[in-house]
């Protein structure tokens, strides 16, 4: 007797993640300047991603996992 | 009215955007970036006669042409992978005419497209780049694809890496599931009915070193991934975050020149390339036309950005 697809039997399964709860921890200290294109400090221009503070991309591994670049969507 | 020189598409989420978003402000150009997550706030305006595009947005006016627009980073999916029906007819009008008028901005194409949607779609099949790769003179892993073990050269004493074609990412309930790749057994795979789709089965290659290699036209950067200072198993994906060590190398010419090779290759400006060392030779995994690099500014402080930016305040003209 065959067993399930095996793709199926090596699903990593995890719950959804709340994009909103990202955006909520940036915004306290950041804001999104819409017409720069970039969530930069409270003060100034500078970028936030620049900001060592800043908890910006770290990992290939994102913080969902979609196969690296949130190819759903 | 502000000329448009260089136009962005992401969302207000993409950090790696921001970056490329501050080299292009630093550099002076005259850039847009409009946010898919974000289309409700903008006005816009095409006019396929002239090929002009306005924009207003927070009250400022933009306008480009073809005869203006030197670039566009585009950062949104090739193929929409999403399960999840619209609720109504607003948001299914919303996101799928957007959708079509984002697709529609190739009419731009005198401008330096990084990466060009069509060429994304093509590069992104994974026996396509298997092609390609082996063109540019790569090694690749033993592969073969199959919905029929029967049929396949499968061994039950081996062990083999599985993978998807397509990124496995599943909608179970409200729950989400990713595959990743699996090392299995032989006796495993001809156990398991694979009619339902085809898997890609390849040589395992173990012990082997994962390296990253961003490409942005002719520069190349790469790093080792590793894990307690040696190479990780499996798909090092899974390996806890905080155990991850990125540590920048310098790869062969002849391993540079096929990288930068499968890039152009493939049509593409920027390509994102996982190879594997094994048995103190390269081989190709796989390319993601659309892969993320802003970890690798963060932790290794590779100047990606910079090179996208120059790229596209330079347009095709370089």
């Amino acid at each position: 007797m065959k067993s399930k697809h095996i793709l199926l039997d090596k699903v990593f399964v995890y719950q959804k993640r709340q994009p909103m709860a990202m955006e909520e921890h940036v915004e306290k200290h950041y804001v999104y300047d819409r017409l720069l294109g970039y969530w930069r400090q409270r003060e100034g221009d500078k970028a936030a991603v620049l900001d060592p503070k800043f908890s910006g991309p770290k990992t290939k591994k994102a913080d969902v996992e979609t196969g690296e670049d949130q190819k759903g969507e | 009215m502000n000329r448009i020189e260089v136009l962005i598409i992401s969302n207000k989420r993409d950090f790696s955007t921001d970056y490329v978003a501050y080299a292009l402000h630093e550099l002076n150009v005259p850039y847009l970036r409009i946010d898919r997550d974000e289309l409700l706030n903008y006005s816009i305006r095409f006019l396929p006669e002239s090929e002009e595009l306005h924009i207003e947005l927070n009250g400022e006016r933009f306008y480009t042409s073809s005869e203006i627009l030197k670039s566009v980073y585009y950062r949104a999916p090739t193929f929409i992978r999403t399960l999840g029906t619209p609720t109504g007819p607003e948001e299914q009008i919303h996101k799928f005419q957007w959708a079509s008028f984002i697709r529609n901005l190739i009419v731009f194409e005198n401008s330096l497209w990084i990466n060009h949607p069509v060429h994304t779609y093509q590069a992104e099949n994974k026996l396509y780049q298997l092609k390609v790769a082996r063109q540019c003179g790569f090694k690749i892993p033993r592969t073969e694809v199959s919905n029929d073990s029967a049929i396949s050269n499968i061994r039950k004493d081996e062990r083999y890496a599985i993978k998807t074609l397509d990124p496995g990412l599943l909608h179970i309930g409200d729950q989400e599931g990713f595959i990743y790749t699996n090392i299995v057994s032989g006796i495993e795979l001809l156990r398991s009915d694979l009619r339902l789709s085809p898997v890609v089965i390849q040589e395992l290659l173990d012990p082997k070193v994962d390296i990253r290699v961003t490409v942005v036209r002719d520069k190349a950067w790469a790093i080792k991934i590793l894990k307690h200072g040696e190479g990780i198993t499996g798909d090092w994906r899974t390996t806890k975050r905080d155990e991850l060590e990125y540590v920048s190398v310098s790869l062969p010419e002849d391993v540079i020149r096929s990288c930068v090779n499968l890039v152009k290759g493939l049509k593409l400006i920027f390509g994102a390339i996982d190879l594997a060392i094994y048995n103190h030779e390269y081989y190709f995994l796989e390319i993601n036309p659309t892969g993320e690099w802003g970890w690798l500014v963060n932790t290794v402080n590779f100047n990606i950005h910079e090179e996208i930016a120059d790229s596209l305040s330079e347009g095709k003209g370089r």
